[in-house]
């Protein structure tokens, strides 16, 4: 029988897992204290339901599992009370276009000189991306993480944000412009 | 002249590049988005950097790490709510 693998060992979860879940989490909420907390709900979660752990899967993936949904309810949360703001991002894409919707001359797009096709690998380049990332409104990094770091689509984000896909469309065309523009001026033409 | 129908602006076409990525257009949409970044080398600029992007966010990883502090509340807190009450 697998059931010596795949049995809960909850006094070394923390040892075992506690970095790794962090990391995962504070990639996603953007804020120590919150991937704490996720961390902290995480574990208590899955003691109090150590009935439903039927052993397919590993302990690991298991708390996973639980995280994952610990992070998308804090996005849900975050998402209904800040869709008020996605009427403003609608009418004020005046920093990058013109009134005819061209862009402007001071919002260009430049040749970054690279191979679109090959990732830079740098840790400099990483931390750029990253502090870009951050200026993003809460919401637009949400909906571009969901999206790209987690590789869902957009009828799923929408589902599980509740937000419609109108909105959503708004807050991604505007986190790209943001983001574009950002590691432009902080990476590629410095 | 191109048909006033097929001319879509700077705007629409970079907002018709994040829903191409994910088979959203009408065919009418792609040939006015095709038709347009023959056109616009800003908006094709865009659409590769965009592209690449979605590549590098992937990569994306922290190093960070929980306190000892932290470890030790977290683990007090498995063993209160493991031991008998």
């Amino acid at each position: 029988m697998t059931q010596t693998e795949n049995t809960l060992k909850p006094k070394e979860w923390v040892k075992n897992y506690s970095d790794t879940l962090y990391r995962f989490a504070v990639l996603r909420v953007n804020d120590e204290e919150t991937a704490k907390d996720l961390i902290q709900e995480t574990f208590l979660a899955a003691l109090r339901n150590t009935e439903r752990f039927r052993g397919e899967i590993s302990e690991k993936n298991w708390l996973f599992t639980i995280l994952k949904n610990k992070i998308i309810d804090h996005y849900r949360k975050k998402a209904s009370s800040l869709i008020s703001e996605v009427d403003q991002l609608m009418e004020s894409a005046s920093e990058y276009f013109d009134e005819e919707d061209h862009w402007k001359e001071s919002a260009y797009p430049n040749d970054w000189k690279t191979d679109y096709k090959a990732p830079v690998e740098s840790e400099e380049f990483h931390e750029i991306l990253n502090k870009c990332l951050n200026k993003l409104s809460e919401l637009m990094r949400i909906v571009f993480t969901m999206k790209y770091l987690d590789e869902k689509e957009s009828d799923e984000i929408c589902k599980e944000l509740q937000i419609s896909s109108s909105n959503y469309w708004v807050v991604m065309h505007r986190a790209k412009l943001q983001l574009r523009s950002c590691l432009e001026k902080k990476w590629f033409t410095k | 002249m191109m048909p006033q129908t097929f001319m879509i602006t700077c705007k629409e076409a970079t907002l018709y590049i994040s829903k191409k990525e994910e088979h959203k257009l009408s065919i009418a949409e792609r040939v006015k988005l095709f038709m347009h970044l023959l056109i616009c080398g800003f908006c094709k600029l865009f659409y590769k950097q965009s592209r690449y992007l979605a590549i590098e966010i992937k990569h994306l990883h922290t190093n960070a790490e929980l306190s000892s502090t932290d470890k030790t509340n977290l683990e007090q807190l498995i063993e209160r709510e493991t031991s008998p009450k």
